[in-house]
């Protein structure tokens, strides 16, 4: 019997072939999305899962550190070039038994570094004052993958002088590197991501895998009739229907697999997430490619197998199909319930969760929209029927009702692809009125550094503070410790600021410490010293820690931090708001007309923090290199950077999420337009001869066409209006939940309109398209009944 | 039997005619030649064995094929050169159709079915369903407006075709084996409906069918072989009368 349904599927003739070519094609084309999807997945798991050497843990360096011969001083931090992170590590060895970070065989010297591979290029291809100044010594070698997470990563290890490296802040000493997979914060949201991309894609890939095995499934049961007729069972036929399917699926997985492996080069180019992958991770495992070879066809089967359900295939023909019940209003259930799970997850997320609980009711959404899609179809033709007159209608109409699954199956995907794309256009400009607010728009092209040891700020993203050598260390000296809470002393400052304003370029507002009690003079100690959650504190007269000194010129540079009152030179303002970790507050205004006055005079006041303006992306890298390399180094571990930057880190995994969730639209869009096309085609071949005596008996062609464009549409516009109206809806409850309040209401951008604009416009051009081979097969001269 | 052209009669009295007229479906010929002359009201039989172009003959003269040579006429016009639009024209409000099986959509009611023709005429839905009603009980089909036609029984799904076929009132039907498909009770009663409705209505019938017993119900019978038209009978005692 499997040899009668080879022989019948491939050489049957040319319509059977073609069919065999056309299911082959369309199967082949959703298995390259799905090899891709599981080629980045992997990569990304795999990377993930690497072991995490930046998540090494180290003791504070004592004073006996020199005596542990096998463990190396580290101190790790983050740097920026343009955007790009910068890990940096500096170390020194302390004994011959020094652990070796991965990627490198032995520990770089003092005066030299080890670079990855990106990072060296990018070092001998800008100008030394713009990167490579940052980083003491030459280049020694290149960092190898195994500490990088890809290709474009940018890491350097730094080698140091013990003595030296000891002496900085944050240094630790560490006698063994980690070995487990960091713990991510945005790992899981990502891994989310996947998820609800791919079930918003493997619905449509599934989909089309089904409607291209359907192909043709009329004429294909009047040969199993045949069969019957001279005695076939009706599992011999079961057998080879399913022998069909898995032919041409099989023919097309080969086929997809092959296509994939020609594309995988250009997919491991592309950055799916914010980097690139490592090339030979961008593929699928041999268990994935195993599971799409023998998944796809046996999909294809089973989708096979079940639609012979509907038919009784008998020695005297095909039976009547008996009508399928029409689906009841309970198939609504799931996504009714999807919302309302997606409510209650709203409800429980937290700051801390940051919408986690929500992902459950919003993949339920998904399956609900496809399950209940059926019956929006069947109430849509249900009124189009009674409000419509024309022929053309009531054919649509009823078709539609008689079996509105198949007519929503071809365009699921598509109103998948709605959903999310809404989803996603709704949240976007609240994310980005909360981060990417008008005066941080203002001030980024404005680089912050603070120079005292405690800089107030929420994480590392944003943190750009720090400086003075042990200032809070037990046993540090009166100046250590005003250094630490005040900043750089006035001598260093003025050298600083004059190495900055020599910038072209660089406008350098300095913000001054305000003198403690008893610190006017520069000299002595202040008041008694606590310990307050941003560092020590010396309570007393003089302000409180954190409040700064600031040119009303200065801010006259920087107008979104508000402006001093008429007359006055410069005044006290709360400078420790500018390291908030939200750019929403950070750029907040800081002076006003009723910030009190100060001595415009900066004699003998320690600089806390500096605000340089800067005019090109050039300037911003050479004067942070000059800070890094003339200020003390950052005991928060992260260079300084623009408010711009700090926007674009936190913006980094909203923008991450959006690429994934894009890309899964774009996919979808692509698979479901296959689909639709495939369904609509089918369509036409299945009912060649009904529309042919319909013409035959003076239906008018376009009377046909606009058949079949209702049919294609008519369920369409209905899920697709339902889809984006509960996207919408979810994006605002969203917004009302989660962001603060007075973020406006969402409303997509002109790209959403744009995106889904286009998308249905490519889906009519491809029913369209259709049309021309409805007139042929029509044709009332080619009818030959006999 | 000699081969004779049919004579074309010129008279008043005839609503439909080929005329020497050849068809080829690529190097098959299927009518070579074939003549034929229709009178109005008349109950016309086309027999012949299979291949032999009776089907060809009748959609040649049905405006759905279009003769290689030769000329088809109907109703004073000649239909062969007409565009496919007037042509469509013609074949939803002049003619109508049954053939052997197939022909009704099966999404669709009976009612639905017998009313399309009237819709795609722009009558108005509520007088389309009207008239379509109204041919329930003259066909038997009472009680099945509502049916699926995929539901009836073969006699049943025949008669909503003829039914469909003469809402619109036509000056010609055309029927193709209309019942080939069916027992010969169940056939008969359908011939009788199908000749009973043409008599009422005044409707030519052109009827191409290999069993004499359907031919019999005629008021003329032809004869196609080798794709010409070659014998000509006049049947002046109908079945039935």
């Amino acid at each position: 019997m499997y040899r009668l349904g080879l022989r019948l599927t491939l050489h049957s003739g040319r319509e059977p072939f073609v069919r065999l070519v056309v299911t082959a094609a369309a199967v082949a084309a959703g298995v390259v999305i799905l090899l891709a999807v599981l080629a980045d997945f992997h990569a990304f798991q795999v990377t993930s899962n690497r072991p995490s050497w930046e998540s090494t843990q180290g003791q504070p360096v004592g004073r006996d550190y020199a005596s542990a011969p096998a463990a190396e001083l580290w101190n790790y931090s983050n740097d920026i070039y343009r955007g790009q992170t910068i890990e940096r590590l500096d170390l020194a060895g302390l004994g011959p038994g020094a652990p070796v970070p991965p990627g490198i065989t032995r520990l770089p010297a003092s005066g030299q570094y080890d670079a990855s591979p990106a990072l060296a290029a990018l070092i001998r291809s800008v100008p030394a004052d713009e990167l490579g100044d940052r980083f003491p010594g030459r280049l020694a070698g290149t960092i190898g993958q195994r500490a990088l997470t890809g290709p474009d990563e940018l890491v350097i290890y730094v080698g140091y002088a013990p003595a030296k490296l000891a002496g900085l802040p944050a240094t630790t000493v560490v006698s063994k590197i980690a070995t487990a997979p960091g713990r991510q914060i945005w790992s899981s949201y990502f891994r989310d991501a996947f998820v609800v991309g791919a079930i918003a894609f493997v619905f449509p890939i599934l989909i089309l895998v089904g409607t291209a095995t359907r192909l043709a499934a009329a004429r294909r049961e009047e040969r199993y009739a045949a069969l019957r007729l001279v005695g076939a069972t009706s599992r011999q036929i079961s057998v080879i229907s399913s022998v069909d399917a898995v032919a041409s699926a099989l023919l097309g997985t080969i086929l997809g697999i092959v296509i994939f492996m020609l594309l995988r080069p250009a997919l491991a180019d592309t950055a799916i997430t914010s980097a690139r992958y490592f090339s030979g991770q961008v593929t699928p495992t041999a268990a994935g490619y195993l599971a799409v070879l023998v998944g796809v066809p046996a999909a294809s089967a089973i989708s096979s197998l079940l639609s012979l359900r509907r038919v009784r295939i008998s020695p005297l023909g095909v039976s009547r199909r008996v009508t399928p019940p029409a689906p009841t209003a309970w198939r609504i259930a799931p996504l009714l319930a999807g919302i309302a799970l997606f409510i209650v997850g709203l409800d429980l997320t937290s700051k801390k969760s940051i919408g986690a609980p929500v992902f459950p009711g919003l993949i339920l959404i998904l399956v609900g929209l496809v399950v209940g899609g059926p019956w929006l179809t069947a109430q849509a033709a249900r009124l189009i029927g009674r409000f419509t007159a024309g022929a053309s209608s009531l054919l649509a109409a009823r078709r539609l009702a008689d079996n509105p699954r198949a007519a929503f199956r071809s365009v699921s995907g598509l109103v998948l692809a709605v959903f999310l794309g809404t989803v996603l256009a709704g949240l976007l400009p609240a994310v980005e009125s909360i981060t990417a607010t008008p005066s941080a728009r203002a001030l980024s092209n404005v680089l912050l550094d603070g120079f005292t040891a405690a800089p107030v700020c929420g994480n590392n993203v944003n943190c750009t503070g720090g400086s003075g050598p042990g200032g809070t260390q037990p046993g540090a000296t009166p100046l250590q410790q005003r250094i630490a809470l005040e900043g750089l002393p006035p001598r260093d400052a003025a050298a600083l600021l004059s190495g900055l304003r020599a910038f072209r370029g660089a406008a350098v507002i300095p913000v001054y410490s305000v003198p403690q009690h008893g610190n006017s003079s520069g000299s002595g100690s202040g008041g008694p010293v606590s310990s307050g959650p941003g560092g020590p504190v010396i309570s007393g007269p003089g302000g409180l820690p954190g409040n700064g000194i600031i040119s009303c010129a200065g801010l006259r540079e920087l107008a979104v931090l508000g402006q001093c009152a008429p007359g006055r030179t410069a005044v006290q303002v709360p400078a420790q708001n500018l390291f908030d970790d939200n750019p929403q507050y950070s750029t907040q205004p800081i002076a006003s007309a009723s910030s009190p006055a100060a001595s415009a005079s900066a004699s003998g006041l320690y600089l806390q923090d500096v605000l340089v303006k800067v005019n090109s992306p050039a300037t911003l890298e050479k004067v942070r290199t000059y800070l890094v390399t003339h200020a003390t180094q950052s005991a928060s571990g992260t260079a300084p950077r623009t408010f711009g930057e700090a926007v674009q880190a936190r913006e980094g995994v909203a923008a991450t999420v959006q690429r994934l969730i894009y890309i899964a639209v774009l996919l979808t869009l692509i698979v479901a337009g296959c689909s639709l096309a495939v369904a609509v085609g089918g369509s036409l071949i299945e009912r060649k001869r009904p529309f042919t005596l319909l013409r035959l008996t003076g239906t008018p062609t376009s009377t046909l066409y606009r058949v079949v464009f209702l049919e294609a549409v008519l369920p369409l516009v209905a899920a697709t209006i339902v889809a984006a109206g509960i996207a919408y809806g979810i994006a605002v409850l969203t917004v009302r939940t989660m962001a603060p309040a007075g973020t406006p209401a969402p409303v997509p951008g002109h790209a959403y309109f744009v995106t889904m604009g286009a998308g249905l416009i490519a889906s009519l051009l491809v029913i369209l398209a259709s049309l021309p081979l409805l007139g042929r097969i029509t044709e009332p001269g080619s009818a030959r009944f006999e | 039997m000699t081969s004779l052209n049919v004579p074309a009669p010129r008279s008043g009295g005839c609503l439909i005619e080929a005329r020497d007229v050849y068809r080829s479906f690529g190097h098959t010929p299927a009518l070579t030649g074939a003549s034929l002359a229709v009178t109005t009201g008349e109950i016309l039989a086309v027999m012949g064995p299979s291949g032999s172009g009776k089907s060809t003959l009748l959609h040649c003269l049905a405006g759905i094929f279009t003769p290689d040579k030769g000329e088809v006429w109907f109703d004073g016009e000649r239909l062969d050169t007409l565009s496919d639009t007037r042509r469509t024209e013609l074949r939803r409000t002049a003619f109508g159709f049954v053939f052997q099986f197939g022909q009704l959509v099966p999404e669709l009611t009976v009612t639905d079915n017998i009313a399309l023709p009237l819709l795609l005429g722009r009558t108005g839905r509520k007088a389309a369903y009207a008239r379509a009603a109204g041919w329930l009980p003259r066909l038997g089909l009472d009680g099945l407006g509502a049916r699926r036609t995929g539901e009836l029984s073969g006699g049943e799904a025949q008669r909503v075709a003829l039914a469909r076929a003469v809402v619109a009132q036509p000056k010609v039907l055309f029927a193709d084996e209309p019942t080939g498909s069916l027992d010969t009770l169940t056939g008969e009663l359908v011939m009788d409906l199908l000749v009973g409705v043409a008599r009422e209505e005044g409707t030519t019938v052109v009827l191409v069918t290999h069993d004499a017993r359907v031919a019999a119900y005629a008021d003329r019978e032809v004869l196609v072989r080798d794709g010409k038209v070659i014998d000509h009978s006049d049947l002046n005692v109908k079945v039935g009368q």
